[in-house]
């Protein structure tokens, strides 16, 4: 019994211990959202969902408003799924603000499907299979308790995606021939998706999340509760610093669904912005200067472009 | 509670712990330790369904202190029918209920009749198809006097609830199980490792085989009509390979964990897919209830005694009773068809017995007529998996004509995530590799021979694929279903 137990024990304890050193070597290529649960409090922030987590790089930002004097910009955005705004996102905003920030920069990102839920859910219902849910801890690296809840792969698979990360990166241009995608996190919550941009493999994408949106129309609805968390996340946010609300654009086929989905939304978030006393900045009216993955998400060089232009216009409000 | 997630982890330690060194003296408290532990595992899912594996433990024990005390014909003809009428009952309520009831509706709508009646809400306790079963062989053994009834209630709950093969088998014969709870268990090494061993290799299987293959064989099946013919082939074998993998991986760790315990339960799973024709394959497929039914079923018939005509009729009960067993669902039904119309002939010219040693023995490879004869068996299996996986019969003609077209001589397509496909596929060929390697073992790891370095190189190789492919979603298993 005792060698038996003995031999057990040590496989045990090597299982866990290869298992603490496969978490310490999770990176951007793990999944779309770990590095964002490791990094440090910030200063300034974006906020929204997949398509600011694409569409908005920091670094374009930090250099073209000087953000990086107070630390840069950190993209805290995530999915439609995870980061629709409410009380779970609310306080893992909460908790990556730096308590004393007084002088950030905050970029919200707006859309109907943002404050918008599930017909059939009540409000305590809405978000409990948000990544947030249950979670402690939002800052530390590595963050084991992230992995536990959330990597439902071996962990093996953390060292696997690393080395299949530097590969595709490296032959990102075959990406065409493949007709596939991959995404990368990077340090500064950026999330990049290298993709075919074939044009038939696009429109396919696009075709597919039109008629997701279309799906979704009638099983989603307004919802005065992520209404209301909106403007609380506003409010928290202005207590440490400048806050703006962005509509991104998106491809035209999208916008009309989402504009026949909630056609007060504008009249809405302006309201809201000047009652919170904020600008909105609407970008709706560009869809057609970018081009996109998928209709929903600006492809990574539009982005950076698009990113410019964000940065330009918060420029001329600041100057 | 499943096997493959931390809840089993932590539970199965602490009953192996409390097990041999605080009940070890006793043996009835160590049966009483195995009552609570399996009544805890199985409540982790619904803790009220307890109640009918109670219900049914006090009235297959009280069925059998009657028959001991009984020898008047009839009224022993009574006693095994209420345990017969108890266990088929709760089965036919849980189980078949709903489908008796729409099926009823429909045949006399089409007689111009309707018939309003509304469908119940039922939850179909886990693992209800095999409790019922292995109860049953009690009941019937101590009928046919096969068996001795036993005055032990405790040893008898424990043989009806034995959590390593209380929700999905293997189902075991009172005979060979019942009897080993009488016995004190000592620890044996070679058997502890042993069981280790197997419970290793179930992990591979579900949690690399089974949830990866799920994830291509859902993908194709639910989009079957996307897909090209070359393509349907593929998800028809990923189903193939996982449902082989979930539920002979189960079986394995089910066995392996009893014999961490000092118990033997019956083998389930003999390497089916390198079967050389259908009458093997269902003698090395689910073998407990392949054997179930040939003892309580198939032989009571008349088996393959008789005349033409009662040879076919009796294939034909068994196959069609064993797709039913599966599932309310005429899939299942069309599926144990099938594998009758498979058996058929074999039986007809006297040769479902002619391939009753391991394929290539003493061997590294098969001659080409062995290879050609397991590629048609696992191709026919395959044909008829479809059946079994399809949403409804008409899914599952069209999954088949889909196949019959051109594209079937392309290339079949990547599916996303595609390099996750290209491992599966790569892991499937180490699954068939190492199986091959061993088929003449009771299990794939069964390497109690090899010596010591080479066995930790493979058992570090293992641990480390299922680190690195293995899916953790704590994925259910497919036949908790049934």
């Amino acid at each position: 019994m005792h060698r038996f137990l003995k031999n057990i024990l040590i496989v045990s304890l090597f299982v866990i211990a290869l298992h603490l050193i496969l978490g310490a070597l999770a990176n951007g290529s793990t999944d779309n959202f770990y590095l964002r649960f490791t990094s440090s409090k910030q200063n300034s922030l974006i906020i929204g969902t997949s398509r600011s987590a694409q569409g908005i790089h920091p670094n374009i930002l930090d250099s073209v408003l000087n953000l990086e004097e107070n630390n840069g910009i950190y993209n805290y955005s995530f999915s439609i799924n995870n980061s629709s705004y409410g009380k779970e996102y609310y306080y893992a905003i909460k908790n990556k603000i730096n308590e004393s920030a007084k002088n950030g920069l905050f970029i919200i990102t707006v859309d109907p499907w943002a404050i918008s839920s599930d017909t059939t859910l009540n409000d305590n219902e809405i978000d409990i299979e948000s990544i947030f849910y249950s979670k402690k801890h939002y800052n530390s690296y590595p963050n084991y308790e992230y992995l536990i809840k959330n990597y439902k792969k071996g962990w093996g698979n953390i060292l696997l995606k690393r080395i299949e990360s530097n590969i595709l990166i490296r032959n990102q241009n075959s990406l065409s021939k493949i007709k596939g995608a991959f995404t990368y996190l990077r340090k500064d919550g950026l999330l990049e998706v290298y993709t075919s941009m074939d044009s038939t493999y696009v429109k396919q994408n696009i075709q597919k999340k039109v008629y997701n949106y279309n799906t979704s129309m009638s099983s989603n609805k307004f919802s005065k509760f992520r209404f209301l968390y909106l403007r609380k996340t506003i409010q928290l946010l202005k207590k440490h610093g400048e806050v703006y609300l962005v509509r991104m654009p998106v491809h035209t086929s999208l916008f009309k669904i989402e504009d026949s989905f909630d056609p007060q939304f504008d009249k809405r978030i302006m309201n809201l912005a000047n009652k919170t006393n904020v600008d909105y900045l609407n970008f709706a009216d560009n869809a057609t200067q970018y081009s996109y993955t998928d209709g929903n998400h600006l492809y990574i060089n539009d982005a950076k472009i698009f990113s410019n232009q964000l940065a330009e216009r918060i420029k001329i409000l600041i100057d | 509670m499943l096997f493959n997630s931390i809840d089993f982890a932590i539970f199965l330690p602490i009953v192996f712990i409390l097990y041999w060194f605080l009940t070890n003296k006793n043996l009835k408290l160590q049966n009483l330790l195995i009552v609570v532990a399996s009544y805890l595992f199985y409540g982790w899912w619904d803790y009220r369904f307890l109640l009918l594996i109670l219900f049914s433990t006090i009235v297959d024990y009280s069925v059998g202190i009657g028959l001991l005390k009984q020898e008047n014909k009839t009224k022993r003809k009574i006693l095994l029918g209420t345990s017969i009428l108890v266990n088929l009952g709760f089965l036919g309520f849980f189980k078949y209920y709903n489908f008796f009831l729409d099926n009823f509706i429909t045949a006399f709508s089409f007689f111009g009749t309707e018939i309003k009646a509304n469908s119940l809400n039922i939850i179909l306790p886990v693992g209800i198809s095999f409790y019922t079963f292995q109860t049953l062989s009690y009941s019937i053994d101590v009928y046919k006097r096969k068996l001795e009834p036993t005055k032990d209630f405790i040893a008898f709950s424990a043989f009806v609830s034995f959590f390593p093969q209380l929700v999905a088998g293997p189902i075991e014969r009172a005979r060979n199980l019942l009897p080993q709870f009488y016995k004190k268990r000592t620890f044996d090494y070679s058997k502890a490792v042993d069981g280790m061993r197997q419970i290793l290799w179930g992990l591979f299987k579900k949690i690399v085989i089974a949830d990866n293959c799920a994830v291509f064989a859902d993908q194709i099946f639910n989009n079957s009509h996307d897909y090209s013919g070359s393509t349907l082939v593929l998800g028809a074998i990923f189903f193939a390979f996982q449902i082989y993998g979930d539920f002979s991986g189960y079986s394995d760790i089910a066995i392996g964990t009893a014999r961490l315990f000092g118990f033997n339960l019956m083998q389930n799973f003999a390497f089916p897919y390198f079967s050389r024709d259908i009458a093997e394959f269902w003698r090395r497929w689910h073998i407990s209830l392949s054997t179930w039914f040939r003892d309580y079923l198939y032989i009571p018939l008349g088996g393959s005694r008789g005349t033409n005509y009662f040879k076919i009729r009796n294939v034909f009960i068994i196959f069609l009773v064993s797709g039913f067993w599966h599932g309310a669902n005429w899939t299942f039904i069309i599926w144990g068809g099938l594998n009758a119309l498979y058996f058929l002939p074999i039986m007809l010219l006297n040769k479902n017995k002619i391939n009753t040693d391991v394929v290539a023995q003493g061997k590294y490879l098969p001659s080409v007529r062995e290879v050609l004869s397991m590629t048609l068996t696992f191709s026919l299996t395959t044909i008829a998996w479809i059946f079994f996986r399809a949403e409804d019969i008409h899914h599952g003609i069209s999954y088949l004509s889909d196949i019959i077209h051109p594209s079937i001589l392309t290339l079949p397509e990547l599916i996303t995530p595609k390099l996750e496909m290209i491992y599966t596929i790569l892991c499937v060929f180490i699954l068939v590799l190492f199986e091959w390697m061993n088929r003449d073992k009771i299990h794939a790891l069964d390497i109690a021979n090899y010596n010591k370095s080479n066995r930790w190189v493979l058992y570090l190789i293992i641990i480390i694929m299922i680190i690195t492919f293995g899916s953790f979603n704590q994925n259910s298993f497919i036949y908790f279903q049934f």
